[in-house]
């Protein structure tokens, strides 16, 4: 072996050395930046790793009626889920349980196989909703048999009312993805239930509750490994509830009453525009609505030629028949050259140009002034007060009743309806195609003219309330927002005269609406019978009762294709002012009405 | 071969203060590994296979001490060839998980370029020890360069990229040791400057620039000057087509070393959990079994490359500075023994194990922090894996063994 001097190493040893601690100088201070000035932020970053907040969705808000009773409340659902990574091995076991639940084994295979990729398949799917105490109870002592396998429970809506609302209430359905984008920063996740109509809709911000959070520690998998002792849950708070002005027994009688017809029934205080009862009637079944409803039954449902998710009295739009006879008179009254007591001749047809136009009563009504003209709805009377008081002076008298802008009621979507100005008609008909012959149909409530049955309640409170165009309400608590209420600007004379008139339609002879009369209470109204180019006329009464203490309520019906003129509706209608006059007539001012 | 039989076995020295630092190495490397095994039954776990592997390495230490230290000397070509030959033969055995590195016979694996690492130290101790006359002339200065090479480009084809950069850095600085001159170690690290540069069209200009202007002020002959600039012009001009014949992984390691949070569930995933682990653990740690970055399985193979990581979030900065400070202790104590010996080839077979050594600490403590590409280097006495810890305690054992009889 050669042999060396150690003295010629020294300088390359201090080299080296140098080399090396530079090198492990080097790691030091990475080290030091990681763990000393970035420390922190790397501990933010292994947390948000390690830890996954499992959110507790917040139950909504309930919602009751103006007297506290329950009219949607909440109850625990529980549904069979399973996490596929942990059953795709025992998918024979699975089948098995199936049999006994009665899903498809091809059903469980789908599911299971379907969730794909490492995040998926440790996400929980739900193999059945809402599965009975039963059938958990079986499921809980044969648990060792089904590995992985779990329930969830969560609040689901819950119908405990004799009524329905269906309307009113609405329903909830799965988040969408735009709207997902549109709640983005409200805390809603996909697979989350939204409002999708009616005061579920129009209320979602406030029946919504906050979510809860509790944190689970999860591996890079994200599996669960269970809760961490020194976060504490972060309960969900439960949804504001929401009182209606509904009044449940009223509004049940009313569903009754119009079960087997189609149509709307609107019952509401006309002072302060609270709706006790609101059916559109046919109407579908609230209880497959616990969770969110299924896109399948959605289709049914719209595709039912009873139109049943159809809200009518707010988006059906109706001729409204006779009873807009109503706006023709207050037009003439508030039009100084008319007489309202000057008699013309029916003799049960009207010649314009080269067209008859016929009188309901083809005999004729004989000699009729104003107020007769109304109790009879002798067409013919009007045909000539049309042409005295001219279209415009009409069209601007049934805007003014708040025809063709929306009532304001506290519901998403509510159609404003059409009433044709002189401008509307020369754009749908130009100028020299359309002719008296339209007007005098315009007047009778027929024609391009439409309204809704909510519409023709607000017309009727203002009739009731000499003047104020109340904003229909449905909520009273959260109080609504102000709305606005216009006060037509008539003569109180003009409204006695049309409550005296009203009253005549109701409670003399020969009047039209005189199966409304009951005992009691004076009641106003007006019938209508709306021709319908489908079938029968679509029989109408809006109206208003007023009891001996003073009290008032509107009730407006439309019974589409009725039948038998405004017989149907006026008799229904006789019905709901009854039950008011029982019930309210005697009741404080502070239960009678909320809003104020 | 009873001639290089010791008869006096128990004359061995040993070193205590090269002992010391292995000794609380190997300490904090079973802590680390202990916590990595808390998950499942520690009988079958890394921790308790490692203990194993450490019995099985003292065993063959303690029988290694009745072979004499010229043994190494006088068998360091042949068991050079050895390794060449298992080299080839990795390349007709079957693939495990992408690579033929290893020998299979039946259950029992070996993975040459493990214990090669050894091999060749000793086959380049003992040809610079042998020629030391020669060195001064540039092709016997050559030579070494060749010795390393050929089992690194086996090993790099194999496809293992770490172990074989570890030749070439050995082949260096036992070169630069025995005294072959420092610009004829640039001349030679010429190629690998213009490999490197020849990414990018500016640095490339300027290394050419560097390198004309050395080449101008050498003592070279003109056409070797010549035949100096066409080679590396014409080896940096290959580095594209270089970079393109690496396989596809190779390629991402290293773009992920400039951007590790851009892949995250990629091969920037490691480096980027790694990473927080080593955040996480703070000035103290978070205790032993404590981490949730290896516990909750973010952290991927954490008893073998990243075994840092773990020891970094568990028992903190102080125990990595405490760890640097025992591998710097190891390194200057091996440096000194290597300088201060009178044996050339235990100079020069001491200074390749402690580069050995300093390249795998800086490599696989660089790539647990980010600083260099994941090539898959394990951590001197504390990575979990048997031939890798044999071959630490070897580097240490044959150290003791080369220099006794000096004292």
């Amino acid at each position: 072996m050669n042999y060396q001097t150690p003295a010629n190493f020294l300088r390359r040893r201090n080299f080296l050395a140098a080399i090396m601690l530079l090198l492990l100088g080097l790691i030091g201070l990475r080290f030091f930046q990681f763990q000393i000035i970035n420390h922190s932020q790397y501990a933010a970053y292994a947390e948000n790793n390690s830890i996954r907040a499992v959110r507790l969705p917040a139950p909504r808000g309930m919602m009751f009626d103006r007297h506290g009773k329950y009219l949607v409340t909440n109850r625990p659902q529980y549904s069979l889920a399973v996490i596929p990574a942990e059953v795709s091995h025992t998918l024979d076991e699975l089948s098995e349980l199936g049999r006994y639940l009665g899903i498809e084994q091809a059903y469980i295979r789908n599911l299971v196989e379907e969730a794909d990729g490492v995040y998926e398949r440790f996400q929980p799917v739900t193999l059945l909703d809402d599965i009975s105490f039963i059938q958990r109870s079986y499921i809980e002592e044969h648990r060792l048999e089904f590995p992985g396998i779990f329930f969830v429970d969560r609040a689901i809506r819950h119908y405990p009312a004799r009524a329905r609302a269906t309307h009113v209430i609405g329903y909830l359905r799965n988040i969408s993805i735009e709207e997902l984008d549109h709640y983005r920063n409200e805390g809603y996740y996909p697979g989350d239930l939204v409002g999708a109509a009616g005061i579920e809709k129009h209320l979602e911000q406030v029946l919504r509750g906050k979510d809860g959070y509790s944190y689970h520690l999860v591996d890079n998998l994200l599996r669960d490994l269970g809760g961490i002792p020194d976060k504490p849950i972060q309960h969900p708070v439960v949804g504001d509830s929401v009182i209606l002005a509904l009044d449940i027994d009223m509004q049940a009688m009313a569903e009754l009453l119009m079960e087997g017809y189609r149509g709307a029934l609107i019952a509401m205080l006309p002072h302060t525009g609270e709706i006790l009862a609101y059916v559109s009637a046919p109407d579908y079944p609230v209880a497959p609505f616990t969770g969110a409803i299924s896109v399948s039954l959605w289709k049914q449902w719209r595709d039912d030629p009873d139109k049943v998710l159809l809200n009518r009295p707010i988006n059906g739009l109706y001729p409204p028949g006779s009873t807009f006879k109503l706006v023709a008179m207050a037009a003439a009254l508030a039009d100084e050259k008319i007489d309202p007591d000057s008699t013309i001749e029916c003799t049960g047809a009207y010649q314009y140009g080269n067209r008859l136009f016929r009188c309901n009563v083809s005999a004729g009504h004989g000699l009729v002034n104003l107020e007769d003209a109304l109790r009879v709805s002798c067409n013919v009377y009007f045909y000539q007060l049309i042409e005295k008081i001219g279209f415009d002076a009409w069209s601007d008298m049934a805007r003014q009743f708040g025809f063709g802008s929306p009532t304001g009621v506290d519901l998403p979507q509510e159609s404003i309806g059409l009433v044709p100005t002189r401008r509307y008609m020369n754009q749908k008909y130009t100028p020299t195609g359309w002719a008296g012959g339209h007007v005098l149909n315009l007047v009778l409530g027929q024609g391009d003219l439409l309204t809704t049955p909510m519409q023709i309640a607000r017309m009727t409170a203002a009739i009731a309330n000499k003047g104020k165009l109340v904003a229909p309400t449905l909520v009273i608590s959260p109080r609504p927002t102000e709305r606005d209420e216009p006060v037509i600007d008539l003569p109180l004379r003009i409204w006695d005269a049309m409550q005296a008139a009203m009253y005549k339609v109701v409670n003399e002879p020969g009047g039209t609406g005189f199966r409304a009369r009951i005992s009691n209470a004076k009641v106003f109204g007006k019938t209508g019978s709306a021709e319908n180019p489908h079938g029968f006329a679509h029989s109408w009464f809006t109206g208003f009762a007023q009891t001996p203490s003073g009290r008032q309520m509107v009730v407006t019906i439309i019974v589409e294709q009725g039948g038998l003129g405004s017989r149907l509706a006026t008799t229904l209608a006789s019905e709901v002012l009854t039950y008011f006059v029982e019930n309210y007539n005697e009741v404080g001012e502070e239960e009678f009405a909320q809003v104020r | 071969m009873p001639k290089f039989v010791k008869v006096n076995a128990g004359m061995i020295s040993w070193d205590i203060l090269l002992l010391i630092p292995v000794a609380l190495l190997l300490f904090i490397g079973f802590l680390g590994l202990y916590s990595t095994s808390l998950a499942g039954p520690l009988i079958s776990s890394s921790f308790a296979r490692q203990i194993i592997w450490l019995m099985i390495a003292l065993f063959m230490i303690w029988l290694l001490r009745w072979l004499h230290p010229r043994f190494y000397y006088a068998s360091a070509y042949r068991l050079y060839a050895a390794l060449i030959i298992m080299l080839l033969l990795t390349y007709f055995m079957p693939a495990i998980s992408g690579g033929r590195r290893w020998l299979i016979l039946g259950q029992f694996r070996l993975q040459p370029a493990e214990i090669g690492k050894i091999f060749v130290v000793l086959a380049l101790a003992r040809y610079l020890t042998d020629y030391q006359k020669y060195l001064h002339k540039f092709l016997y200065a050559l030579v070494p360069m060749a010795i390393a090479a050929g089992p690194a480009l086996l090993i790099i084809g194999q496809p293992d990229l770490g172990t074989g950069i570890i030749f070439i850095a050995v082949a260096f600085t036992m070169m630069y040791w025995s005294g072959i001159s420092g610009f004829h170690i640039f001349v030679i690290l010429s190629p690998a400057i213009s490999l490197f540069t020849g990414f990018n069209f500016y640095t490339f200009s300027l290394w050419m620039l560097i390198l004309v202007l050395v080449l101008y002020f050498s003592k070279f002959r003109l056409r070797w000057n010549v035949a100096m600039f066409a080679g590396n012009a014409l080896f940096g001009t290959l580095a594209l087509t270089l970079w393109n014949a690496l396989q596809p992984y190779q390629q991402r390691r290293i773009l992920t070393l400039l951007d590790a949070s851009s892949d995250p569930r990629g091969a920037g995933y490691q480096v980027l959990q790694s990473r927080t682990a080593i955040g996480v653990g703070g000035v103290f740690g978070r205790g032993i079994g404590e981490g949730t970055q290896t516990h909750l399985r973010f952290l991927p193979v954490t008893d073998t490359d990243f075994i840092i990581a773990v020891i970094g979030e568990e028992l903190g900065f102080l125990t990595i500075m405490a760890i640097l400070i025992l591998y710097a202790w190891l390194f200057l104590r091996l440096l000194d023994r290597a300088s201060t010996t009178q044996y050339r080839f235990a100079s020069l077979t001491i200074v390749g194990f402690a580069t050995i050594l300093l390249v795998h600490v800086f490599v696989n403590m660089g790539m647990a922090t980010g600083l260099i590409p994941v090539t898959g280097l394990p951590l001197p006495f504390m990575s979990y894996g048997g031939s890798f810890l044999l071959t630490c305690l070897l580097v240490v054992g044959l150290t003791n063994y080369l220099l006794t009889g000096e004292t």
